[in-house]
């Protein structure tokens, strides 16, 4: 993968934190990310996993995939996010699903939200990612 | 009240760059992959949609213009803006933009060019593998 992977070098989009919002729920997918937006960061939505690594893929700066487990296609979250952890190894990568992911799966992650998610709990929840948490300005 | 665009369109590259576009003119702008996604939007919250911009041709059940007959007749308050092409998406994003609570952030033909140079960059690299 070019261009995402050298992220340090890649400018802030707005001077904000982004975030990938991966989610084939419209409902859901508006509701995180209009909360995600509110609270300051810089939001991209993906309605697929395709479309969110035609995103990563590219040049802009990507901070954190915050990406459904369960998807159509023929990429899941599981395979976006192993994809994402072995080419963009400073993307944190957060995963939402009705279930545990499984161990493998479990260990690439940088957090793991159950569903429902409330999306006020959202930005709450973002600034204990460790080491540094996810502000909305990009440091 | 911040009016409300809510931006039709499949391909993500377009999609993002537009939406960024009429965000920064000041619109609250809400987005949807499909036709499809948008008719959920319009009938499943309470949000008052001021402007629907769609591309015309889409995946799914519905095209542009179906999706703009749709409106006519359950929500014939929406204005619709058609856009099926790159050039003309972002000259009708300037467009409502001149009618946006913020000044346009910079000139159209920017984003026309931003959005080329990311297809262009997805293209370069499908080759390649």
């Amino acid at each position: 993968m070019a261009g995402n992977a050298l992220i340090e070098g890649v400018p802030a989009r707005h001077g904000k934190s982004t975030i990938l919002v991966v989610e084939d729920d419209v409902l859901s997918r508006m509701a995180v990310s209009e909360e995600l937006r509110e609270h300051g960061y810089s939001v991209i939505e993906a309605a697929t996993a395709d479309e969110a690594l035609c995103v990563l893929q590219g040049p802009t700066r990507v901070d954190l995939l915050l990406t459904d487990m369960r998807m159509p296609g023929a990429v899941d979250g599981c395979a976006l996010a192993r994809h994402v952890r072995a080419a963009l190894p400073f993307v944190k990568i957060v995963m939402v699903s009705g279930q545990v992911p499984e161990a493998d799966a479990y260990g690439m992650l940088d957090g793991y939200l159950a569903k429902p998610v409330a999306p006020s709990h959202l930005a709450s929840y973002l600034l204990t990612l460790t080491p540094t948490g996810l502000p909305a300005e990009a440091s | 009240m911040t009016d409300v665009v809510l931006v039709v369109e499949d391909e993500i590259l377009i999609r993002v760059v537009i939406a960024d576009y009429l965000r920064s003119c000041g619109y609250r702008v809400i987005e949807a992959a499909s036709a499809d996604e948008a008719i959920v939007i319009l009938q499943h919250t309470e949000l008052e949609v001021d402007v629907v911009f769609s591309d015309i041709e889409m995946p799914g059940s519905m095209d542009g213009f179906e999706l703009s007959k749709w409106l006519r007749a359950n929500r014939p308050g929406v204005d619709v803006i058609l856009a099926g092409s790159v050039a003309r998406a972002a000259a009708a994003a300037a467009e409502l933009c001149d009618s946006g609570p913020v000044p346009k952030p910079y000139e159209p033909q920017m984003a026309a060019d931003r959005i080329r140079q990311l297809m262009a960059l997805r293209s370069a690299r499908k080759k390649k593998t």
